[in-house]
């Protein structure tokens, strides 16, 4: 249970606010960038933390993300021109770089050559840059961390996918759901039968998940946020689920999976009400196999609700999405009722708490994810089960996690081949 | 730029606040006439300036413009049942006149034949008056102002036609456009040609194939006439010369001598725009034009069904910029520049006439006498931006086609004759 004015604290993400100062100080994905480059206008409509933005690859290849505003007369530059070195607005032809900087005042410039007035009309802008088919932005304080590389983000052996989904409510009861072992169990097991059964069929889900009981649960920091363990009926502490766990990268990230395919989910708030979640699958290939070229990272967005309007309840991810907008806009946490089960939110929630503490003490930044060095940035590699719920084998075949179906699903088949065919036998890395 | 509190003296037209008196104070256009005529029961809701109304056309002909909700148990009359005299609530038959008299109540009557209770269940009633093919409404003090027999609402000789369109934003961000000759060569000639490259695959060239040189604004008695030079012009060229008008408070009047448009911002309430585009073309001189049966309406629509706005015709592309601008655009953050010396000068005219109106007297452009409006005729480019010949063929200056276009081309033709008969009128 959290009072209202702690709930506030944790939830809201507004310019000013302790949680927006905290959350911009980390890169968060705003689009992917094959959505970006499909649009031949080469502009993006962008909410980010309550903010209006516009997102824009200019032609020489630069990615630029500003205010969505026009500084002179608030036209969108999402209608916006984009040209070889910024986008111009369509009103009046205003043209900003990716800096912010007006770069061409056309009438102002016609009745005064000497342009005083540009410096004056500088618009808000905010970093942008790519990795693994997605677009990362930074609203934060400069100097600007590095943009974390986490590990599915730059491996070379393996295929990716990216669902989108929008999320019409607060991100911190989605992140919080990752640090709920317990919920596998009821919502994606018990529940997820139930759905199947009543649904007449019994369709395969992305993995199989053993119908046992949670005899423990642990929850250990780490130095990038927290590591999540269980023991399952029938299971040990010696087992990967227990020895290994998987981690909540802090602040807003989830990194599940295993030796085969791991999704890294970030919950990111598009203001107090919305999030926009981001799912990249990952598949890797089995040792000594090389991956199939993707040519750009296929990106999809999710349907949350069925054709009558109900939320869909009959795969993993959807199950989720289902419980955490249910919970509403922003779950009232001032009445609810923390158990056993919950021991890993309540530690999240202060982990929330002493960060921003740290950040509004010392020198203005959080310690925990803040990555300066590039040598350490080469590649971060938290733990993750190899072997989760015991399953040693690859799954036979592509299964979506969510909504939808990857563009790429013969070239995820092909990876899932390589560990199928002559490996049966499947090695622990 | 303004403060945020003359932004919302600005922008805010609901009844009582300064801005809905002085727009009270003008004659607005609220529907087509044909819309009205083509339901056969004869009503139309309407809102203006954040009032509910109903309009309706009684089996006499007479207009009626009346608060929406029965003045009993508040049913709403655009449900109503048009009789001979007036409006009958569908829910327990009171029936009011276009002055908003109860003229019936049934069951009242038969409990109190004295009818004394009639007296206290009058409603809200407006004028409402027909011109050229729209109803307008005047909402103010009486006694009420004639209604403006502008030049393309009563001439001969021409065909019109009317587009509605219902924009998401307040109006005075769609009537600043209009002070505003630069954006003419960003949104509408740069912008254009980029979207067509865009659309038909091609690599754009961003090609500036205007520039404006100068820009100017009188107030005339009417409001305030814009004049541009852009390159390749002069002076002595009709942009600057002649100019064209917008006419105080909400009104747009644009074109040549083939054609103009007649564009009325009329607040629907703060945050939406009731935007009607009236466009004449007029035949050659000596040449007639043929007989509209009435005069067509539509409505625009301003996305395509990839869910963006259209940006392809002229008229959407306004709409577009208006509407992103935001429900009520943020003038405390805006930057005003050169461009914008007639935006200011609009602004301070809205200002001094909100002062004005505390003397009592009639604000600027009202007409009272009927000797000096039987034709109001603004200045008007003859020739504009050069163009001396109309184009070959009808193109909608906004989504969608006018059901009369072949007369529309029919009357275009008329100019298209020997080159000596043409005339600068």
């Amino acid at each position: 249970m959290l009072s209202i004015a702690d709930n506030e604290l944790l939830s809201r993400v507004g310019a000013g606010t302790p949680m927006g100062d905290l959350m911009r100080r980390y890169w968060h994905p705003i689009a992917a960038a094959a959505e970006l480059d499909e649009n031949p206008f080469r502009t993006k409509e962008v909410k980010l933390l309550g903010e209006e933005l516009v997102l824009y690859r200019d032609r020489s290849g630069q990615l630029g993300l500003l205010d969505r505003y026009c500084t002179h007369r608030r036209a969108s530059l999402a209608y916006g021109i984009v040209e070889n070195d910024g986008v111009r607005c369509q009103y009046h032809g205003w043209k900003f770089d990716e800096q912010g900087e007006v770069i061409d005042q056309p009438f102002e410039d016609t009745v005064h050559p000497d342009q005083r007035f540009r410096a004056k009309c500088a618009i808000q802008a905010y970093k942008a840059e790519e990795r693994a088919g997605l677009v990362f932005a930074y609203m934060g304080p400069e100097p600007a961390p590095l943009l974390p590389n986490w590990a599915p983000l730059v491996w070379d052996n393996a295929v990716r996918d990216i669902a989108i989904a929008e999320l019409p409510c607060n991100w911190l009861q989605c992140q919080e759901n990752s640090l709920d072992p317990v919920h596998v169990e009821w919502l994606h097991s018990y529940f997820g039968d139930y759905v199947r059964s009543m649904q007449g069929g019994v369709p395969p889900a992305e993995t199989p998940i053993p119908a046992r009981k949670h005899q423990k649960i642990a929850f250990d920091e780490f130095e990038y946020g927290i590591i999540k363990r269980r023991v399952l009926e029938g299971f040990t502490e010696q087992d990967d689920d227990w020895a290994v766990g998987h981690p909540i990268l802090f602040p807003h990230i989830l990194m599940v999976g295993n030796q085969f395919a791991v999704t890294m989910q970030w919950r990111v708030p598009v203001d107090d009400e919305h999030t926009y979640h981001v799912s990249l699958y990952s598949w890797k290939t089995a040792p000594g196999y090389e991956p199939p070229v993707q040519e750009t990272v296929p990106y999809r967005h999710v349907d949350l609700q069925d054709a009558q309007g109900r939320f869909r309840v009959d795969l993993v991810f959807n199950q989720d999405y289902m419980a955490w907008i249910t919970q509403g806009s922003i779950a009232k946490r001032d009445v609810e009722k923390l158990g056993e089960s919950d021991r890993g939110v309540i530690l999240f929630r202060k982990m929330l708490k002493d960060q921003v503490e740290l950040m509004q003490e010392k020198g203005g930044w959080p310690t925990v994810n803040i990555f300066r060095d590039p040598i350490k940035n080469a590649i971060l590699e938290p733990p993750v089960e190899p072997i989760k719920f015991g399953n040693r084998h690859a799954p036979l075949r592509y299964v979506p996690g969510e909504a939808g179906y990857s563009r790429d699903a013969d070239k995820i088949q092909e990876v899932l081949n390589t560990w199928n065919n002559q490996n049966r036998e499947a090695v622990r890395a | 730029m303004l403060s945020v509190d003359e932004n919302e003296l600005l922008t805010k037209t609901g009844s009582g606040t300064p801005m809905g008196e002085l727009m009270r104070r003008y004659w607005q256009p609220i529907a087509a006439t044909a819309e009205l005529d083509e339901s056969p029961f004869r009503t139309r809701e309407v809102t203006v300036m954040g009032e509910e109304l109903v309009l309706y056309r009684d089996r006499s002909g007479q207009l009626g413009l009346l608060d929406r909700y029965c003045t009993h148990r508040r049913a709403s009359l655009a449900y109503g049942i048009v009789e001979d005299d007036g409006v009958r609530c569908q829910y327990h038959g009171w029936k009011f006149d276009e002055q908003g008299v109860v003229i019936d109540q049934p069951f009242e009557d038969t409990t109190h034949p004295d009818q004394r209770f009639r007296g206290k269940c009058d409603i809200r009633a407006y004028r409402a008056q027909e011109l050229g093919g729209l109803v307008f409404a005047y909402m103010g003090p009486e006694p009420a102002p004639e209604l403006p027999n502008w030049g393309p609402l009563v001439w001969d000789n021409c065909v019109h036609d009317i587009a509605i369109s219902i924009l998401p934003c307040n109006w005075l961000q769609c009537q600043e456009n209009s002070l505003d000759p630069v954006h003419n060569e960003w949104l509408h000639r740069y912008y254009t040609r980029y979207v067509d490259q865009i659309f038909s695959g091609k690599e754009p060239d961003y090609y500036r194939g205007m520039e404006h040189e100068k820009i100017g604004f009188d107030t005339f008695e009417y409001g305030i006439i814009k004049r541009r030079v852009t390159k390749g012009y002069t002076e002595q060229d009709d942009d600057w010369k002649e100019g064209h008008p917008i006419l105080f408070p909400n009104i747009l009047l644009v074109g040549s001598q083939f054609s103009c448009t007649l564009q009325f911002r009329v607040p629907l309430n703060d945050t939406t725009c009731y935007h009607v585009s009236y466009y004449t073309w007029r035949a050659a001189p000596g040449k007639p034009a043929p007989v509209q049966e009435n005069v067509p309406y539509r409505y625009t629509q301003l996305k395509g069904p990839d869910g963006k706005y259209i940006v392809d015709l002229t008229f959407n592309q306004d709409y577009m910029a208006w509407i992103t601008q935001g429900p009520i655009a943020k003038r405390d953050v805006e930057k005003l520049g050169e461009s914008d010396r007639g935006i200011i000068m609009f602004r301070k005219m809205l200002r001094d006439q909100l002062d004005f109106l505390e003397t009592g007297k009639d604000p600027m452009c009202t007409f009272r006498d009927p000797a000096q409006n039987v034709c109001i005729e603004p200045p008007l480019e003859h020739i504009k931006f050069g163009q001396k010949t109309p184009p070959p063929v009808y193109r909608p200056g906004e989504a969608g086609y006018s059901r009369d276009a072949k007369l529309i081309e029919e009357v275009m033709a008329t100019w298209r004759l020997p080159q000596k008969e043409l005339v600068t009128a």
